[in-house]
């Protein structure tokens, strides 16, 4: 009876957890018609992309948006470190 | 300028024409007054005998007349008259068949510039500005020997989200102004579909409607389809909320009717049923009879539909009982399952004359044991028995075409009081250019 206890308080207690980790007013993605609306009515370099992607650690996929133009820099900066790293 | 110019001017000055130049387009309104009636005069006649030279298929001669009308239009009114519009446009139109890409991407840059100008002063015009431009970019993306279409798609496509966002910004987010725009983007995202369904095709192009390529953020092509899907799906749902919020109960049965159309184009025909259901339904008690309902899905009707109709009689147009072939003329070979888009005119395809085919086929549902390779009966709706049963030209190339387009094709399923009915034995008179085959040029 004592371990029933236990192991639902501990349940429970992982609940509560997994809830302290989410922001407590979850922000609403942009919907990809938003997405599109919104690119055509700004230059290409601060174009936005959004997709659904599952975080390491998760099976649930995550929406996630990004600027184009920070993409290319990210990608830019990997490819330009990882040739560093061979040399 | 030719003497003949300034000599018939001259006579048309004196008999006080009565047209201006802005009627020849309807859709862009006259929006500056001229500065000097006797160029006015001039540019006007330049473009009636530019236009007879585009009848005539004479482009070159009529690029040349157009040109120098527009440089009429410049010297009197100024680099930033917006009565350069009409004149552009028709010097646009006579230069698409002649393929000078880098041109026509100059002259469009052009309208484009002369046309955001206009949102400063007058929203309507606009408006209307745009969607002549937009349906140039559509011209430009349609034309196979393109090198770039489907930048001249996306480029159609923001010009539209522009206008969106004009019209919310004036008229508010319901107001139903917003409807055609809102399918004309659903249109945009069935052609660019019709594209990425092509083999061999790279992906990068649809993303953007810059002419470099953008590397690092390519979606895959079915990332790209479900784009176009979801994208599709909410701008309908937008729609048939508007239609809601503006109380036009059919309007909204009719939305439902196109949102179900959506999901047959897409081959989800279990949500396709459901939605068709739901129109029945909502056309029933928007006080539609029983008969005009079957009458709607009795007739062959290909998706999706050219324009928005908000009502049961302009979608109805093959009388109840009469069991007609169902004209299709495709737009493109781009775009061989699109029906020529209504901003659009017939003649800048039929121009080089049409192969015509009668193709009959069995349209019904699927059987239970007909599975995707997900598990998933999705596509409900199949067709059967193709068949060909005449053509206008007897080339092999031809035959396999007008087989393989016809079978590309989307229809609305058939339904009498609401349930779902095999149709038998439907004929299509499929219509293609020559122009869209060069295979088949070669071939003769």
């Amino acid at each position: 009876m004592k371990t029933c206890q236990t192991a639902l308080l501990l349940g429970v207690a992982l609940l509560l957890g997994a809830c302290a980790m989410e922001p407590a007013t979850p922000v609403r993605m942009p919907t990809d018609a938003e997405v599109e609306q919104y690119n055509a009515s700004v230059p290409p370099e601060e174009r936005i992309v959004c997709r659904d992607e599952i975080p390491v650690g998760s099976n649930i996929p995550r929406r996630l948006c990004r600027r184009i133009a920070d993409m290319e820099a990210t990608s830019t900066f990997t490819r330009q470190e990882l040739i560093r790293a061979i040399r | 300028m030719p003497a003949k110019y300034i000599l018939s001017a001259a006579i048309i000055l004196c008999l006080s024409s009565s047209t201006s130049l802005a009627q020849d387009s309807p859709s862009l309104p006259e929006t500056a007054p001229w500065a000097n009636n006797y160029q006015q005069t001039l540019a006007e006649e330049m473009l009636a005998d530019g236009r007879i030279l585009l009848e005539q298929r004479s482009f070159a001669d009529a690029e040349r007349v157009f040109f120098d009308a527009l440089q009429v239009v410049k010297i009197n009114n100024g680099v930033t008259s917006t009565l350069q519009l009409p004149v552009l446009k028709l010097l646009i139109e006579s230069l698409l068949p002649q393929g000078k890409w880098e041109a026509i991407q100059q002259y469009l840059s052009y309208f484009d510039w002369l046309n955001t100008e206009l949102y400063r002063t007058n929203v309507a015009d606009f408006l209307a500005g745009t969607e002549v431009l937009s349906s140039l970019y559509l011209q430009a993306s349609a034309d196979i020997t393109n090198p770039s279409g489907a930048h001249y798609l996306v480029a159609s496509k923001n010009l539209y989200w522009n206008a969106v966002s004009a019209i919310e910004g004036v008229y508010g987010r319901q107001s139903n102004e917003l409807t055609p725009w809102l399918y004309r983007l659903v249109l945009s995202h069935f052609y660019q579909s019709s594209l990425l369904d092509r083999r061999g095709l790279t992906s990068y192009d649809y993303k953007t409607d810059e002419p470099a390529i953008v590397n690092g953020w390519s979606l895959s092509k079915n990332e790209s389809l479900e784009k176009s899907y979801n994208i599709g799906s909410e701008l309908l749902r937008r729609i048939r909320d508007i239609e809601f919020a503006q109380g036009n109960h059919e309007a909204q049965a009719i939305a439902w009717l196109y949102m179900a159309d959506w999901e047959t184009t897409f081959d989800n025909g279990a949500k396709a049923l459901e939605f068709y259901e739901k129109a029945h339904q909502l056309l029933l008690d928007s006080g539609a009879t029983q008969s005009t309902i079957d009458a709607l899905f009795a007739q062959t009707t290909v998706l999706p539909e050219p324009s928005f109709k908000p009502s049961l009689a302009e979608l109805i147009t093959q009388p109840a009982g009469l069991s007609s072939v169902k004209q299709f003329t495709a737009w493109s070979e781009n775009y061989p399952a699109a029906q020529i888009p209504a901003a659009i005119s017939n003649s800048s395809i039929t121009g080089l004359g049409l192969i015509q085919a009668k193709v009959s086929f069995d349209y019904n549902q699927a059987s239970a044991g007909e599975f995707d390779n997900n598990g998933v009966n999705r596509n409900l709706f199949v067709k059967s028995n193709i068949t060909l049963i005449a053509i206008s030209e007897d080339i092999e190339a031809a035959k396999t075409k007008a087989l393989n387009d016809v079978s590309l094709l989307h229809l609305r399923p058939k339904l009498i009081s609401g349930e779902l009915v095999p149709s038998k034995g439907i004929t299509v008179d499929y219509q293609f250019s020559r122009q869209a085959t060069p295979l088949l040029l070669s071939d003769n």
